[in-house]
This record gives structure tokens, C-alpha cells and sequence, in this order.
């Protein structure tokens, strides 16, 4: 049979970026079901778009669905007939019922069910033309976005208007309608040159005929396209246009066909700090930046506008102009900003509320700094208290400049350069401006480590905020980011080395908090805290049930660091071939201990042993015990782990030959509290009995 | 062009399009969105097509006629259109062609913006369009006004005057604007912004901004009771131009601030509420919890 390909092109008013992405995918996988439930078989589907129009194209469809073969189910085969051989009054009704005669029924087994009659009839193949006029509404009908809305009659919703259906199945039109709009062979062409009409001859014509109006519709092509321009004017420049991949993805949705334009702007805007004329460039005008060979940022910018170059001057001078004042209020937020000593914005911060019951901004910088000087004591590490200190009392007092209310994505940054004028040090304005970092799970930490103990301390404090008022994230939200503050807050403590108790570190964030903040929530705040720390170990490639052997460890106050050696050695030894065993052995140890009825001490009485292996286990044990606790000390947990694993005979012949639950309750207890003596032993490296 | 001329052009063209010209309506306010053609005219299910200009107050945007791009006073140019047509975006292109801006000749990018007014309870779903990178109009399918979902649907367009006539005469400053061949923006209207942000920021007696909101807060609900609407809203204008006011003399507080904005809208929910009940009580429309 002929196949052809089949179009449906849905033109709308300008959807940004993010909604045109999810909805190819889901155009996709919507239509692909559609199909298959249809019997429609087809050899290929793609989807693609601008911000006027997703497309949806699909190759190799015959011109009819495949034929299907339908069943209906009636009662239990045994009712087919009776005794007499002849059809039952059951057979003949529900063969009345599907308008055939009972010998037409076959037997099939159902599951659940058993054998059961069924009646089959063959549905015969249909128009694709006719398929596909029901499939593509349908398909439009479920696309989801961030956001709908309505805007005719029939209140049909969606991301903005359609304005336009072309749907062909080759060269025939594919009649359907959605939120009053008919299909048809209709397309428009280019916005810039007027949106003229264009008519489509057949589907498979459909991206030849854009092409030829100077629309790409397919992505990837527009994005190739975009980034060869760019890379021929780098080279035209000798100079590197930076092709940011944000900005990237945002202007590809913003043209159907790209034409850069490029001017210079003053030399005196480049005295802004550089990140500011980044924002500037990339947030407000979605314009590419440039710089030289050594990354350094040149006066040039480059913007990109849809599809002709008609005019090419006027745009130049316009995307100057605005540049230019966009420059000039930065410029003037930035000068006035550096009148004022950054203590004066500090005091500002008093105005501004953190939230509600935990009082102002002003508030957070007094307990950040407390925190910051606690942590100072209990980090384990040597660091510059003074400097600490200095940083801590002017992390959020940026929040208050020009720049900062102006944009917000640089509240930190703009921390660093407003302290450096202020006076203070280059490391703690350097430490100022890294508060808020790392930004995302891989990015940079603070580089110093009096900056990295203030940026713990705000994070520590930002945590216990939010669990005292009960704001715990659940599922997806996570409106304060406080994921990414726990997950920092780990990578800081692991990779600066600090030996910090956190549930020391996380009670003191709470005791600072004003008592309206009545939740004092430490267990589930320092578990949030160790699912990062989870995931960072198992990222690490340690195995999750060797990671969960050291979490009891963590949450009665062991330090992170600790918890990484322990895991990692436990990893290591893991190869050995008794280690699984030992695993096993103390898990039984632990279960006997859970189970007991008696308090135990831990501390057998030796003229109460009856038996060799008892003797000769706790002879063992006494001997180890030492070692091991200097092994610990050392904290060389490769070494504590072989004692534990050295210790696997005798433990096994003592399972093997002595009943620990003795009718005689004393020796019974002497070994319980020998079996006991073992468990703290083997608690004091890593609970094995994770292991799976 | 001069920006009279700017204004008669865009007068010309949507008088063309069978848009009644509505004049500026005479309360002071912040947004055109506030003239009662646009509050009262969305909420009807009845076709309306109206423009005009409409001078807005932002108290806090004023800069004793310093800064060359912010203006405490200036003029906004209002479209609206019900239900929108289905072209709409290519009418709006060729008003830029009747005051001689040819979309061929620049680059025009409609960049996602999706407009609200906490006061008014009001938002919808639309643009900003940018003319060769510069913002120079608002461009709203307008979905709830005063918390009820709208049937059938408004589009409003919102141009910003002056910045449309500082890209066709080619000027970096506002007050350099021609307002006739002799005349400048300046000269109409420096005088205005130095004396109002005097007023705006320094001296608008804040005690009596609060007593008059608190008073015609109830004068409001009880207009609003008895049907009368159209006074009713007048009032609500003057509860938001006081808020504008006490915010610009930096005299609310975070907390309070989302307190007054409640109080605005409840008001203009009420205004809206009787003029719903008293017209079209038959189309009962569809509340939503906001």
C-alpha cells in the first residue's frame, strides 16, 4: 500500500520558549498513542517549533488503519451446549445479543475467568484521512502547559490563541476543528516580512515551502543555523561572541529564522562591575556578550532579531539606544551605591522582614553572625575568627543598595564589591560576596574557609528557620531552596574538611530563634540534612545500603567527614570474602540484643561462661577492644574493620555451639550481655547490619 | 511627528477599526486599566470596542523631573477590544504603521509578560512587545477583573506614549519630546514633575491620605449595596490613588501594604459585584476563590 506523510501544524500567538519544548515532546508521545489505538502504523514521528507554531509531523502512514479484529465475551464455555449436544438458551441469547447464531462462537481462555464463549468480527480498515481527523484534535486537546487561557466562545484552553490549523495526510486536507478555527492548507510565512500566506501543496512539501519564506521550523536546524552565524561573526571580530546555551534556547524561540545584528557600545559602561553588564545584556535584552581571547568582556554586543535584515540600521541604532539607557541606570544605581558606606545599608535591613514570627533581615545578619562565631569554636579547623566575623555582619546587607532591588540575581556579588569599597579585606569581601554560594549542586563553593564557615552558618540558620515554622518541603516544592541549602551546606562541611557535630551545629541554630518559632524540629531537620548527604556518597559511587550502615552514627552527632571515611572503607573491604558473613552475624548479634527482656550492661561475668567458644569469644573480644579503640582514635576505620572481620571464627563456632537463651536465666543473661559487648563493638565502627 | 499628532494618528486608526473613543475619564489613577470604560466594560458580556488616553499618576515613579526616562505623571494610550479579533495581532502592527513605524523596517519581539493588578484582582495573559529592544506597549487577554473569570474575553492594548514617540522622534530624553513643531514635553510638563514629586514624597499629609481612604472605604460598600456602582468606583480610584500616596511618603509597613492592596480589591469587588447583580443578573457569573 502507498504511504504518505501526515502534517499538523498548529499556529499560534507567541508561546516563550519552555512551553514550545514540552509541548513537541508531549505532541509526540500523545499522537504515537493516538495512532497505535487507531491501528494506524506509521514509520516516524517528529515534532518541532517557533514561537508561532508546533508542528507535528508523521511519516509512512498507509492510507488506511490496519484491520481489527474485535471479541466480544459471553458466558462460561460450558454453557455452549448440553448434555443433548444441542446449544443452550444461554449460547443463543448472547449469540442474539452480538446479531450471529451460536455455531459462529468460539472458546477462549480468559484470564480469571476460564474458558468462556466469544464471538469475533473482523473491523475492516478505515480512511487514515478520516483516523487522523479524529487523532489531531484530540491530541491538541491534551497538551498541558505552565499556564493556559481562553479567548473565544467555546472557552477551549490553551497556552494563547490559536490562530491557524494545517493538517494534510499527503496531498489531502485533513478536516477537523479547534476552538472555532477550521483546518486547512494554509500557512503564514515570516512575521517580518508581513506574514503572508502560503499555501501547502501536500504534507511532505510542508518544511520545503517554510524554508522557501525563510522560516526553519525544525529546532535543531534553527539552532545550527544561530550558532553559524555566531561562530562566523566571532571570527569576523576575532573575537568570541559568547554563545550562552540560556540564551541560546531563549532567542531560538523568540525568531523563525536568525539574523544578528552586532554594534559596540562605550568603553565606560565597562567600568560597571562585569557581572552587572552580563545581566544587563542577557536578562534585560537577551543579548550575547562578547570578549577577547582571555575572556575578558569587550565593549560589543550582539542581538539577534527574526528573519530579515531589512532595516538592519534602525534595529542597530534602537538595540543601542536601549542598551545604552539600560547602562545609564545601572550606572547611576551603581554610583550612588558606592556614596554610601555598605553599614548604612545594613541598618536598612531592620525594613525588610525575613518572615513572619522570625523578624527582619536585620535580625538574620545578628544570628548569622552568632552562628558564624559558634561555628568558628566547633568546625574542627583553624580559621580567622575576625575575618569571619567581619564577613558574617554584612552578608544580607546588599539586599538594601540600587543595584541589588534593581536586580536581585546579584544580591552577593554585589555584596563583594560594596564591602571592598567600604574598606573591608579583599578575602572578606571575597567571603561576602560567596554567601550564597554554590548556586547549584556542582557549582563553585566559597573560596576561602572563614567565607565557607559564614556561608554554613547562613544556610544553618535559613534551615532551622524554615523547619521551626514547619515549612518542610514535600514533593517538588521547594520555594525557599532549602534542598539546595542542605545539599551545600554538605558539600561545604565535606570538601573544607570541618569535623563538625551537626546536631550540635543545627540545636544551636535553633536556640537563636525568637520563641514565636515554637517548632524545634532537630530530628527531622538534621535527616533532611543527611538525604543530602546521601546522595553525595552514593554520587561519590558508594554503595546506598554501606552509606545507610553510618547514619546512626551521623545522627547522634558524628561528623560528615567521619561518616565518609567509614563509608569508604567499608566499601573497600567489601571484597573480603568474610565480610558478608560478619554482616550476617551481627545482625543476628543486634536482633538477640533487640529481643532481650533485661537490661544489659554489656559486661559479662566470666565464672558464669560454660562453654570453650564463650571464653574464647570474649578472650577476643577483651584483646580487640583495645586495639580497636585505638584504631578508631586514629580514625582508621580499614584497620578497626579487619579486627571486627578477624574476629569471624570464634563468633561463628559460638553461634554455632552455644544457645544464647539458656534455661538458666544467669548464664542466659551473661550471654546476652556477652553478645551485647560484641554489639558495642562492632556500633562503634558502623551499624553492618545495613548491609544488604 | 509630534506627540499630538502621535495621539490623533492612533485616534484616526482605531476610530477606524469601529473603536468608540472614550475620553480620559476625570479621577486621578494609576493605570488605565482604571478608567470605568475598561473595569465596568470587561465585565459585561456585551461587545466593546473603545480607545482612548488616558493620563495615569505612579507617586513613587516621579523624579523632581531629573531622571530622563521616569515620570511621577504621563499618558498611557488604552485599547480595548471584545471579543478580541482574530487578527489582533496584526491590527495592533499596522497602528504602529499609521504613526509611521513600518514592523517590516525594525524588529518587533513579543516577549511573555503576564500582566496583573493585586488591587483590581484583575489579570491576564499576554506581552510586552518590544520595537527594536525597547518595551513600548502591553498587550493583555485580560481573564479575571475584580475576581470574576471573564466571558467573553477582552484583549487590551496599552501603548506607552512616550516612549513611542521618543523612538519615532529619535530623543534620549522624555522632556525633549515634540509635543507640537514648538512646543516640548518639557516644557507641558517639567513644572508638573517637580512640584508633584515634592508632593508625592515629601509633603502629602499622610494622616488625612488614611483618614479619607478609611472613610470612603465605607462610603463604598455602602453605595455599592444600593446599586450605585459608578460613584461607588469613583471612590475605589480614590482609595488607590491614597494608596499610591502613602506608599511614595515610604509611610506603610510589608505587612500593611498587603493589607490595603486586600482592602482595594475587596472594594472594587463590591463595586464590581453590584454592577454585575444589577445587569446581568441572568449571567450569574462564575466566581473564583481569589
Amino acid at each position: 500500500m502507498l504511504k504518505r506523510d501526515a502534517l499538523l501544524e498548529i499556529r499560534i500567538e507567541n508561546i516563550p520558549a519552555r512551553f514550545v519544548i514540552s509541548a513537541e515532546e508531549q505532541l509526540k508521545k500523545y499522537a504515537a498513542a493516538l495512532l497505535a489505538e487507531a491501528n494506524l502504523p506509521f514509520e516516524g514521528i517528529e515534532a518541532c517549533g517557533t514561537y508561532k507554531r508546533l508542528v507535528l509531523y508523521i511519516s509512512g502512514v498507509p492510507a488506511k488503519t490496519e484491520e481489527k479484529t474485535q471479541k466480544a465475551y459471553g458466558p462460561a464455555a460450558r454453557l455452549l451446549k448440553d448434555e443433548k449436544g444441542a446449544f443452550t438458551p444461554q449460547a443463543a441469547g448472547f449469540a442474539r445479543s452480538r446479531g450471529t447464531t451460536p455455531d459462529k462462537l468460539g472458546v477462549e481462555t480468559v484470564p480469571n475467568k476460564g474458558e468462556v464463549l466469544v464471538f469475533e468480527t473482523k473491523v475492516p480498515g478505515r480512511s487514515a484521512v478520516k483516523a487522523l481527523a479524529e487523532i489531531f484534535p484530540q491530541v491538541i486537546s491534551k497538551l498541558q502547559f505552565p499556564k493556559n487561557m481562553v479567548w473565544e466562545e467555546s472557552r477551549f484552553r490553551f497556552a494563547r490563541p490559536i490562530r491557524g490549523l494545517l493538517s494534510l495526510y499527503g496531498d489531502k486536507p485533513v478536516v477537523f476543528g479547534v476552538a472555532g478555527v477550521k483546518s486547512g492548507r494554509v500557512t503564514v510565512g515570516l512575521s517580518a516580512k508581513g506574514s503572508r500566506q502560503i499555501k501547502v501543496a501536500s504534507a511532505e512539501k510542508y518544511f520545503k515551502a517554510l524554508q522557501h519564506a525563510d522560516v526553519i521550523v525544525r529546532d535543531a536546524e534553527r539552532l545550527e543555523t544561530l550558532r553559524g552565524e555566531i561562530a562566523a561573526l566571532s571570527k569576523r571580530m576575532k573575537l568570541s561572541v559568547e554563545a550562552d546555551p540560556e540564551l541560546l534556547t531563549e532567542n531560538l524561540y523568540l525568531i523563525e529564522y536568525p539574523v544578528c545584528v552586532v554594534a559596540g557600545y562605550s568603553q565606560e559602561f565597562l567600568k560597571l562591575p562585569h557581572e552587572l553588564v552580563h545581566l544587563v545584556m542577557k536578562k534585560q535584552l537577551k543579548f550575547f556578550t562578547v570578549a577577547n581571547s582571555k575572556g575578558l568582556l569587550q565593549p560589543y554586543f550582539v542581538g539577534i532579531r527574526d528573519g530579515v535584515s531589512k532595516g538592519q540600521r534602525n534595529v542597530e541604532d534602537g538595540f543601542k539606544n536601549v542598551l545604552e539607557a539600560r547602562f545609564r541606570d545601572a550606572i547611576f544605581f551603581y554610583s550612588r551605591d558606592l556614596a554610601v558606606p555598605l553599614a548604612e545599608f545594613k541598618a536598612k535591613l531592620s525594613a525588610i522582614t525575613f518572615q513572619e514570627k522570625l523578624g527582619s533581615m536585620l535580625d538574620k545578619t545578628s544570628r548569622v553572625e552568632e552562628l558564624a562565631a559558634w561555628l568558628c569554636g566547633a568546625c574542627g579547623t583553624a580559621v580567622n575568627a575576625g575575618e569571619v566575623l567581619a564577613a558574617a555582619a554584612q552578608v544580607y546587607s546588599d539586599l538594601t543598595t540600587n543595584v541589588v532591588r534593581e536586580f536581585t540575581e546579584l544580591q552577593g556579588l554585589m555584596g563583594y564589591y560594596y564591602a571592598r569599597n567600604s574598606g573591608l579585606s579583599e578575602k572578606v569581601s571575597r567571603a561576602v560576596g560567596d554567601f550564597y554560594l554554590p548556586l547549584s549542586a556542582k557549582s563553585p563553593l566559597p573560596e576561602s574557609k572563614e567565607g565557607a564557615l559564614v556561608s554554613l552558618a547562613g544556610k544553618l540558620d535559613t534551615l532551622a528557620s524554615d523547619f521551626a515554622l514547619g515549612l518542610i518541603p514535600s514533593g517538588s516544592e521547594d520555594p525557599h531552596g532549602l534542598r539546595r541549602a542542605a545539599l551545600g551546606s554538605v558539600r561545604i562541611i565535606l570538601e573544607n574538611g570541618f569535623r563538625l557535630n551537626l546536631r550540635s551545629a543545627v540545636s544551636a541554630a535553633f536556640a537563636q530563634l525568637p520563641p514565636e518559632a515554637s517548632v524545634r524540629a532537630a530530628e527531622p531537620l538534621l535527616d533532611f540534612i543527611w538525604q543530602r548527604a546521601e546522595a553525595v556518597f552514593t554520587e561519590a559511587g558508594y554503595r546506598f545500603d554501606e552509606v545507610k550502615a553510618v547514619r546512626e552514627f551521623f545522627m547522634s552527632g558524628g561528623d560528615l567527614a567521619d561518616c565518609r571515611d567509614r563509608v569508604k572503607d567499608i566499601n573497600a573491604l567489601r571484597g573480603n570474602p568474610d565480610f558478608a558473613g560478619i554482616a550476617m552475624a551481627f545482625k543476628r548479634a543486634k536482633n538477640i540484643v533487640r529481643q532481650a527482656k533485661v537490661p544489659l550492661s554489656g559486661t559479662p561475668d566470666e565464672s558464669v561462661f560454660e562453654k570453650d567458644e564463650e571464653r574464647a569469644l570474649y578472650g577476643e573480644i577483651t584483646a580487640m577492644s583495645g586495639r580497636l579503640k585505638a584504631h578508631l582514635g586514629n580514625r582508621d576505620y580499614a584497620k578497626g574493620l579487619t579486627e571486627l572481620l578477624s574476629i569471624k571464627d570464634s563468633l561463628d563456632n559460638f553461634f554455632e555451639k552455644v544457645m544464647v537463651m539458656a534455661e538458666d536465666p544467669k548464664v542466659r543473661d551473661n550471654r546476652l550481655n556477652l553478645v551485647k559487648s560484641l554489639v558495642n563493638l562492632f556500633e562503634g565502627v558502623a551499624d553492618l547490619s545495613q548491609l544488604q | 511627528m509630534t506627540f499630538q499628532d502621535f495621539i490623533l494618528k492612533l485616534n484616526q486608526y482605531w476610530a477606524r477599526q469601529g473603536c468608540a473613543l472614550i475620553q480620559p475619564y476625570d479621577l486621578e489613577k494609576g493605570a488605565g486599566t482604571f478608567n470605568p470604560a475598561t473595569f465596568f466594560g470587561s465585565l459585561t458580556s456585551k461587545p466593546n470596542s473603545v480607545a482612548y488616553v488616558e493620563p495615569c499618576r505612579r507617586p513613587g515613579d516621579g523624579r523632581f523631573g531629573e531622571n530622563p526616562n521616569r515620570l511621577g505623571k504621563y499618558y498611557q494610550y488604552q485599547v480595548i477590544i471584545k471579543p478580541p479579533l482574530e487578527n489582533i495581532q496584526q491590527v495592533y502592527l499596522n497602528s504602529l504603521k499609521a504613526v509611521g513605524i513600518d514592523h517590516t523596517e525594525h524588529d518587533i519581539r513579543w516577549i511573555e509578560d503576564d500582566w496583573e493588578s493585586p488591587t483590581l484582582g484583575a489579570s491576564g495573559v499576554g506581552w510586552e512587545v518590544w520595537l527594536d529592544g525597547m518595551e513600548v506597549t502591553q498587550f493583555t487577554y485580560f481573564q479575571q477583573m475584580a475576581s470574576y473569570e471573564l466571558n467573553p474575553i477582552s484583549v487590551e492594548i496599552t501603548y506607552g506614549l512616550e516612549r513611542l514617540a521618543m523612538f519615532v522622534q529619535k530623543k534620549k530624553r522624555i522632556f525633549d519630546i515634540m509635543w507640537t513643531d514648538r512646543l516640548t514635553y518639557g516644557e507641558v510638563h517639567k513644572g508638573v514633575e517637580e512640584q508633584f514629586s515634592h508632593y508625592n514624597f515629601e509633603e502629602a499629609d499622610t494622616e488625612n491620605l488614611r483618614f479619607n481612604f478609611d472613610r470612603w472605604e465605607k462610603e463604598v460598600f455602602r453605595l455599592a449595596a444600593k446599586g450605585y456602582h459608578l460613584p461607588a468606583f469613583d471612590l475605589v480610584m480614590k482609595c488607590s490613588q491614597n494608596f499610591n500616596l502613602l506608599d511614595a511618603r515610604g509611610a506603610i509597613s510589608v505587612s500593611e501594604r498587603a493589607v490595603l492592596i486586600k482592602r482595594i480589591r475587596d472594594i472594587a469587588k463590591a463595586c464590581a459585584s453590584s454592577y454585575v447583580e444589577a445587569n446581568e443578573p441572568a449571567e450569574k457569573k462564575e466566581k473564583t476563590n481569589a
